[in-house]
């Protein structure tokens, strides 16, 4: 640190985003009168190539060590502009990124001489800011190419094929003795009509015969340690522990089906059921029954299960078309709420059923049939009938319950074991739902299938097949580079409060054993690099002031602040 | 209202029940998707001043899946054909066909109450509220008697003054 700090400001017009509400010229003129600027210019666009070898000029010419830019945000552009220094031979977290679109021009447009006094208060700052910046080496971790698979539905079953078929070796934790998941107990598919096990015994079966996967039946999740490219996972597999490391984890441990005992009589009369015993059934069964009474949306859309079960109306209607092709003189009668068959395929569908002559009748949440009988039989449902609005009676020889998809028991238990948030509703919760739908915040976890929200085959497919996709970028790579401003802690400041390790979203800070200078033991904070993104969280809620985060230190933001006008 | 009102008594026999749902199956009223539609466009709403959805295109089709008693129902006479039901329907529903044969198969199993039929031949015509509609439309313009014959028994007896006069006025001019 004994070279003089020589920053160079470098203004961007952004075209007119910038220059045609700030007066940018003036910000420059202002640049040049603050300590250690040592050169001030405007650009057109500082991000175009023009911009950039100017950058790289200046530090080359002027010999400086640090660099502003004021212009769009960081988001976008600062990978540019840090990759920028480093062409020139300045340590890339020796730059420092001042927004003046965002933060400024945009949301002052109608204001150009105050856009401008702020514009000059933000460049000020991150002159202030850029000073005290110290060069920092990025981390790089390497990243075993397995990956974990936790479900053998599937979903993970596609996931599992997709990676192996690319090369990666595959460890397939399956809870239940058996792959297949969900699927098994089901008779045939909507709306192809195909047994099951056309769809699923191919899979099933190059998935145990591909040489690079290894599948673990009856085997449990005990413990995940460690982080992207290198987890420690403790399953029990046959009453035994295992250890494996693998570099990437798949969460795919799909849904149950809802039993909705106490309700609707499901549990009292045995010809009450829900959609999935239903499949059990057998086809032979399906011809006698000859008034069936389909009650959709049981458990589903009300105070404690807010969200639809997507596909249970398809499903509905797939069972309802079973039994009336079975016996046509049958009459079938869907109680419903909405019948949700969205896009062509599933409206078509619908129109198949409506012209079989399925019926359908709407009831209100606030009024749910009634299913009666006697003995353990039950004998017709009451339902009120809003068009007519009058109570209607349906004989019923057989009632079946359409419940939907609910999260899975150990949800909770996983979620506490990886550190990945579960939703409001139990499901597992993505990073973001549009941009990163199949990744959790935690980097090398990715989740798919039905344990994020009930979904239907296809889809439970498709995110299989992009969970895998997601999971290979760092296989693919080989390694993993983490940004260098990660949270620091000083040991010897640390009360051991643990209040760090409560608010990281990422699970970065553990517990790590010191000595003290009196020679005693304890327990401190240590945040692992890897794991680290940064966001600060531990950083203000450290009482005790031991954790610094270098890219925003107390001296960093204080000198921003100090810096008066 | 008291026309709304249902009267105690008859149930449709299983030989009509089944009649009409043959009806039913002919002019596909199972594929009714509950868009509303028939209800938003149909007129009756102007006609009678009760009008509520119990009364619209959907609700019929209910009463006869689901409540077999109401076949006297006074709201089964309703409907005047006017059409815009068929027309407007997505899921292709002949409503309208359905109403015409589904009232003429009523008049011939005896529940003719709320049919009013040809003063001449005996053919059935409209629903009495229909024809008291228009009545009471037509009463200042002093010529409600076109209203209790049917179109065939108007054709003839206009027709045939109308050729007289036309023969006379030909002869005339000969």
């Amino acid at each position: 640190m004994s070279d003089p700090v020589k920053v160079g400001v470098f203004v961007c017009h952004c075209g007119s985003n910038i220059g045609g509400i700030v007066n940018v010229p003036e910000v420059v003129e202002y640049a040049k009168t603050l300590p250690s600027v040592e050169w001030a210019e405007g650009n057109l666009y500082t991000c175009s190539e023009d911009g950039l070898s100017s950058i790289r000029n200046r530090i080359k010419e002027l010999k400086l060590n640090r660099v502003v830019v004021a212009s769009c945000t960081p988001r976008t552009h600062e990978m540019l502009f840090r990759k920028n220094c480093e062409r020139a031979g300045l340590n890339k977290y020796l730059f420092e990124f001042v927004n003046l679109r965002e933060h400024c021009s945009w949301v002052h447009m109608q204001k150009p001489a105050e856009a401008t006094l702020k514009a000059k208060d933000l460049v000020r700052m991150g002159v202030a800011k850029v000073s005290l910046l110290q060069p920092r080496e990025d981390l790089a971790t390497d990243v075993l190419r397995v990956a974990m698979v936790l479900g053998g539905g599937v979903t993970g079953l596609s996931a599992a094929l997709s990676l192996a078929n690319q090369g990666y070796r595959v460890e397939l934790v399956e809870k239940e003795e058996e792959l297949g998941g969900l699927l098994r107990f089901v008779y045939k598919v909507f709306p192809t009509h195909r047994p099951s096990s056309t769809l699923l015994d191919p899979l099933i079966e190059s998935v145990l015969k591909h040489p690079n996967i290894q599948v673990h039946l009856g085997a449990e999740l005990k413990e995940v340690k460690g982080f992207v490219g290198n987890f420690k996972a403790t399953i029990k597999e046959n009453g035994e522990s295992r250890e494996l490391s693998v570099g990437t984890i798949i969460v795919a441990v799909g849904a149950q089906s809802h039993k909705p005992t106490g309700t609707f009589g499901y549990g009292r009369f045995e010809n009450v059921m829900t959609q999935l015993d239903f499949e059990g059934l057998g086809p032979d069964r399906h011809a006698e029954f000859n008034h069936v009474v389909i009650i959709n949306c049981v458990g589903a859309r009300n105070e404690e299960r807010s969200y639809c079960g997507r596909f249970c109306c398809i499903v509905a209607l797939k069972n309802a078309i079973l039994l009336k092709e079975a016996n046509p003189r049958a009459q079938v009668t869907i109680v419903q709420r909405d019948v949700m068959a969205v896009g062509k395929l599933y409206e078509d569908y619908y129109r198949r059923a409506l012209g079989m002559g399925v019926r359908f009748v709407r009831y209100d949440k606030d009024q749910p049939p009634q299913v009666e009988g006697a003995d353990a039989k039950a004998e017709k449902v009451r339902v009120f009938h809003m068009l007519l609005g009058k109570e209607i009676e349906l004989r019923a020889d057989l009632v079946l319950l359409t419940t939907p998809l609910v999260p899975a028991e150990d949800n909770a238990a996983l979620s506490q074991m990886m550190k990945i948030p579960l939703g409001t509703d139990g499901f597992f919760l993505e990073a973001h739902q549009k941009l990163r739908p199949v990744e959790f915040p935690a980097d090398g976890i990715f989740v798919a299938g039905c344990a994020r929200y009930p979904i239907e085959i296809p889809e439970c497919i498709g995110q299989g097949l992009a969970a895998a996709a997601k999971a290979a970028i760092p296989m693919a790579r080989g390694k993993v580079v983490s940004d260098a401003f990660v949270s620091e802690v000083e040991p010897s400041l640390c009360s051991t409060c643990g209040r760090c390790l409560e608010v990281c979203p990422f699970g970065a800070v553990d517990w790590a054993e010191m000595r003290t200078p009196e020679g005693g033991k304890k327990n401190v904070a240590k945040v692992n690099p890897a794991e680290c993104k940064g966001c600060g969280l531990c950083t203000a809620s450290c009482l005790s002031g031991a954790i610094r985060l270098p890219g925003f230190t107390d001296e960093q933001l204080f000198a921003m602040i100090g810096s008066q006008r | 209202m008291q026309h709304a009102l249902r009267k105690e008594g008859k149930t449709a026999t299983t030989d009509l029940r089944e009649a009409i749902q043959a009806l039913m199956d002919a002019n596909h009223l199972n594929l009714c998707v509950e868009c509303g539609k028939c209800s938003a466009v149909c007129p009756m709403v102007n006609f009678y001043g009760e009008y509520v959805h119990k009364r619209c295109t959907r609700s019929v089709v209910e009463r006869l899946c689901y409540d077999p008693e109401s076949i006297d129902d006074e709201v089964l006479w309703y409907c005047w054909a006017c059409m815009e039901c068929t027309f407007f329907c997505p899921s292709g529903v002949d409503f309208q066909n359905f109403m015409t044969s589904f009232r003429q198969l009523l008049v011939s199993n005896g529940y003719s109450e709320q049919a009013c039929f040809c003063k001449a031949c005996g053919t059935y015509m409209m629903p009495k509220r229909q024809l008291e509609y228009l009545e009471a439309t037509l009463h200042s313009k002093g010529n409600q008697e076109l209203l209790y014959e049917c179109p065939n028994c108007k054709k003839g007896k206009y027709l045939s003054a109308f050729h007289r006069i036309a023969g006379a006025a030909k002869s005339a001019g000969r």
